[in-house]
Parts: C-alpha cells; sequence; structure tokens
C-alpha cells in the first residue's frame, strides 16, 4: 500500500508494506509488515510491524509491537516493546520501553517512564537547535550496559553504568562498573 | 502469596536484566507476573515468587537444546494437535493413578484431556475416592472451554463430607475460607505441562 497525500482509516487495516508520505489516520489497529514513512502518522489503537522506518511524528495510543524501529521526529506511544530502537528526536512514552538496545539521540524534553532493555544509550543531539531545554524525564531504567547524557531519572539499575553530562539521578545501583562525570550529580550510590 | 523483588530474583539466579526482559518480550514470562509496587525508591517490581524460580529453572535448563524461538510458539499457542498415549503418560509421571485413566475410554489422548485428567490426578492423590472423581471429570468435560480458557485459579474445598468446588478468575479475595484441599493455578499447570510433553 502507498500513500501520497491524506489517508484516514476508520478500522482496521492489516497489509504487508506500507509506504506513507503525507498523513494518515486509523482509528483502529495497524498490522503490517514493513512500514516506512514520511510526514505524520496517527494510530488509535495499536501498531504492530516487523520494521518501522519513519520520519515525522508517529503517534500511537496502544501499545507498539516490532522487531525494529528506526525513528526520526517525534514519536510518542503508549508502550512499545521491540528488539532495536534507534531514534532521533522527541520521545514521549506513557508506559514502558522493552527492547534490547534502545539507542536514542534526545531533542527537546523527553518522557519515558520506564526504560527495561540489555543496552541503553541516550546521546544528546549533535546538531540541536534546542540549547537549553533538551532532556530526557524517567522514573526508571533497568539494563545491563547504560550510558547516560542530559537525563533526569528516579532509579538506575545496571551492571555497568556511565554517567555523562548534565544528568540528575536519585538513585544508582550497579554491579560491576560506574562512571560519573563531575557535571552530573548522583544522590545515592550503591554496588551490589 | 510469597513473593521476591526483581533485584533479589537477578542475584538469586543469576540472570541479567537483559535475559529477563527478553523472556519477557517473547512470552515465556507472563506479563501478569511482573507486579509493579510502591516502595520507598519509587517503583519497585515484584514476581510470586515459586511460580518464577521454577519458571527460571526450566528455562535455563531447556536453553541449551531449543532455541529461544521455539520455546515462545509453544507458549504463545494453546491448541496443540499432537496426541500422546496413556502408558507414555504413565512414563512420564503425568497420571499416576490407573483409576483415573480409565475414566477416558478413548487412548490416544488429546492435550485438553490430559489436562483435564492432571487436575483429577492431583485431586485423586488426595482423596483416593473414585465415586468423586467420576462426577468431577465429568463436570470439567462439560464445562471445558471455560475452564481452559478463562479460568484463573481452582480451589476444591471439602465442607460436610461433599466436594465443592471454586473456579475463579483474576485474584480472588478470601475470608472465613477452610483450608482448600487442593489450590490449582490453571495457566501454569498448562505451561508446565507443555514442557513436559513438546519440548
Amino acid at each position: 500500500m502507498k500513500v501520497n497525500g491524506i489517508m484516514r482509516v476508520h478500522n482496521d487495516l492489516e497489509n504487508e508494506k506500507m509506504d506513507i508520505n503525507g498523513m494518515f489516520k486509523a482509528t483502529g489497529s495497524v498490522t503490517t509488515k514493513e512500514l516506512e514513512g514520511n510526514g505524520m502518522m496517527t494510530v488509535l489503537k495499536s501498531l504492530q510491524a516487523t520494521l518501522i522506518k519513519f520520519d515525522g511524528v508517529l503517534k500511537v495510543s496502544g501499545k507498539v509491537k516490532a522487531e525494529s524501529i528506526q525513528a526520526v521526529g517525534v514519536f510518542r506511544a503508549n508502550e512499545v516493546e521491540t528488539e532495536t530502537f534507534k531514534m532521533i528526536g522527541k520521545l514521549q512514552i506513557e508506559e514502558t520501553i522493552n527492547c534490547d538496545t534502545l539507542d536514542c539521540e534526545c531533542d527537546m524534553t523527553s518522557n519515558i517512564k520506564e526504560i527495561e532493555a540489555r543496552t541503553v544509550l541516550i546521546k544528546n543531539h549533535k546538531r540541536s537547535i534546542h540549547l537549553f531545554r533538551t532532556h530526557l524525564h524517567c522514573a526508571s531504567i533497568s539494563a545491563d550496559e547504560i550510558y547516560l547524557e542530559n537525563v533526569t531519572c528516579d532509579k538506575v539499575l545496571g551492571d555497568e553504568v556511565r554517567i555523562g553530562k548534565n544528568c540528575r539521578i536519585a538513585h544508582l545501583e550497579y554491579k560491576s562498573m560506574c562512571e560519573i562525570d563531575p557535571s552530573s550529580s548522583v544522590k545515592e550510590k550503591i554496588q551490589r | 502469596m510469597n513473593e521476591i523483588s526483581k533485584k533479589d530474583l537477578l542475584i538469586l539466579t543469576g540472570i541479567s536484566y537483559g535475559q529477563l526482559y527478553r523472556w519477557k518480550r517473547k512470552g515465556l514470562i507472563p506479563e501478569e507476573w511482573f507486579v509493579k509496587k510502591a516502595s520507598f525508591t519509587g517503583q519497585e517490581t515484584f514476581f510470586p515468587k515459586d511460580l518464577i524460580l521454577e519458571r527460571i529453572d526450566r528455562i535455563l535448563e531447556l536453553k541449551e537444546d531449543v532455541s529461544l524461538e521455539d520455546l515462545s510458539d509453544l507458549m504463545k499457542d494453546r491448541e496443540q494437535t499432537k496426541s500422546f498415549y496413556k502408558e507414555a503418560l504413565f512414563q512420564k509421571e503425568i497420571l499416576r493413578h490407573r483409576n483415573v485413566w480409565e475414566l477416558e475410554s478413548k487412548d490416544p489422548l488429546d492435550f485438553d484431556q490430559i489436562v483435564l485428567l492432571k487436575f483429577i490426578d492431583n485431586f485423586y492423590e488426595e482423596t483416593h475416592s473414585f465415586s468423586m472423581i467420576k462426577d468431577l471429570y465429568a463436570f470439567l468435560i462439560k464445562n471445558k472451554e471455560i475452564l481452559l480458557t478463562k479460568t484463573q485459579t481452582i480451589y476444591f474445598l471439602m465442607c460436610e463430607n461433599k466436594l465443592q468446588a471454586v473456579f475463579t478468575n483474576d485474584s480472588p479475595l478470601e475470608y472465613g475460607l477452610s483450608k482448600p484441599l487442593i489450590k490449582q493455578d490453571v495457566k501454569v499447570l498448562i505451561d508446565n505441562l507443555k514442557l513436559i510433553l513438546f519440548v
């Protein structure tokens, strides 16, 4: 299926491949294998795909389930379940991200409630125009390898933890290794 | 129920966060077992202790011979077409009592029948009363659909020498309940049978 322009679907949608240029909205859930798009996409229920490649604004009110996600722009969802997640831009997740690797270059203010992963890499976007507002807020991050930049988090749990620039962490637990940049503040640090 | 926090679980079993979350994604550990509770450091995840420890042991044990994808397929769909002979089930110590077999006249049993007979078998182990299990089996067969798809826990109670059973879904509240003869978690039983039979 290829969309150039505007399309609205008032039902569930299921197909092999989707290519969107422009605007797409579905009031039901969307199931596909390959999703590529530029522009804006809204799904009011859940989105399921093997590969998601999206530049622009992707909003899903339910759960996103995929093997691999690459997104640039704004990504908003209730819950995400994937193997690899590569993101540049603003990320807003109301519940949990469960993935193998999360690689995120943050731009603007992002919000994630909980990150459950094997490796987490959160960096500042290199060419961001929002010089002072770039930040990620998070309630809890738990993973084996963690690197954070510009993150405010209540709880960080990990094996190897590296805290980069401008982080504010309330509670940090690590197992084998921990590095903290002098510009960051960590209130409580525990080795287990 | 006895609970264990995520941190203690990882220390106790020696697995990593990555492995735990991977198994969750693959459906090997049901999402309902991840119970979130408020604690003084914010939020903490707890698990039902006995269930999760048994499941993790089982996964670690099987991981060597079977791929994770195969395991995950197994846990997800309940419909299994393979059937089993009673003698084989006896050898695997699933059906331990000959009286229980005789309830079902067919010989290669399909998976649903095995689940039902396993209930009866556990029950017979406690009571050793043949007349009771006969009626009970007829009842279970009649309500097979509800039992296998919607029920979470079954309580068998003895009240004035009469058998009573309660079928619940979600977490039940108990008050003044005399000690149940058997308390059986249906989903766990089904999962365990699958792991024994199909792997």
